[in-house]
């Protein structure tokens, strides 16, 4: 399991996650400046293979702007924050979706194994996104589309 | 999916799945993963996409729009059904 300890200040990391490849920092939406990361920045997602990935993801809801009473859309934007130079694709890593606002980060990130989305699209979806951001200026944009009745 | 500024289409969805049909409220929206179950896909912009993101943005959704306001989901389960195949002799 992996340990995970938050810091209540805004110079410092809101969560250091740790596990036996390394250790690397969830920041603040303060200190997501840093890294031009969208103003609506707000999850962090994780690919934890060797070495470590750190994506942050910023979305909003797209629909309102258009008629769709069948649909809802949003908007994703992906960024590359952390190990984009050597990572790999590979078809056994995990995603950890984490709200950097809420504490304790451990008690409110959900977690995905690789093999959890072998059987639905989410698994070649983030395998394309990890390739595709390291060819397109570390920024990605998505959409998803949820269905109505 | 034949649209300019689409680089891929994935669908998270398996054969005869459920949806509540519903839309996701504002606070649902904060949870990233809440959105990724309840979507049957997602479409990956090309950087094409991202650069002009205006244009791309209008053109994407009237697509969707064209494409997808049609009563696309079944507000019931689909029944399954028995195909019988008879070898003439």
């Amino acid at each position: 399991m992996s340990q995970a300890t938050s810091v209540d200040t805004r110079d410092e990391p809101v969560l250091t996650l740790s596990k036996g490849h390394g250790t690397f920092q969830v920041f603040s939406k303060d200190d997501a400046r840093k890294y031009n990361l969208p103003s609506s920045f707000d999850t962090v997602l994780f690919a934890k293979q060797n070495p470590l990935v750190l994506l942050s993801v910023a979305w909003e809801a797209c629909e309102s702007r258009y008629s769709a009473d069948t649909w809802q859309g949003f908007d994703l934007e992906f960024r590359l924050m952390q190990g984009n130079q050597s990572f790999e694709p590979h078809s056994n890593w995990e995603l950890r979706l984490s709200h950097v606002d809420v504490t304790p980060m451990a008690a409110s990130t959900t977690r995905f194994a690789s093999s959890d989305l072998q059987s639905i699209g989410l698994h070649d979806f983030f395998t394309e996104i990890f390739q595709g951001l390291r060819q397109s200026n570390n920024t990605l944009r998505a959409k998803c589309i949820i269905p109505l009745v | 999916m034949d649209c300019e500024y689409v680089q891929s289409l994935y669908s998270f969805s398996k054969a005869l799945q459920l949806y509540p049909g519903r839309r996701i409220s504002k606070s649902e929206s904060e949870d990233l993963c809440k959105i990724l179950t309840s979507s049957v896909g997602a479409v990956i912009l090309t950087p094409k996409g991202l650069a002009v993101a205006e244009d791309a943005d209008a053109l994407f959704h009237a697509e969707l729009v064209n494409r997808l306001s049609i009563p696309w989901v079944s507000e019931n389960p689909a029944p399954r059904k028995t195909l019988a195949i008879v070898e003439g002799g």
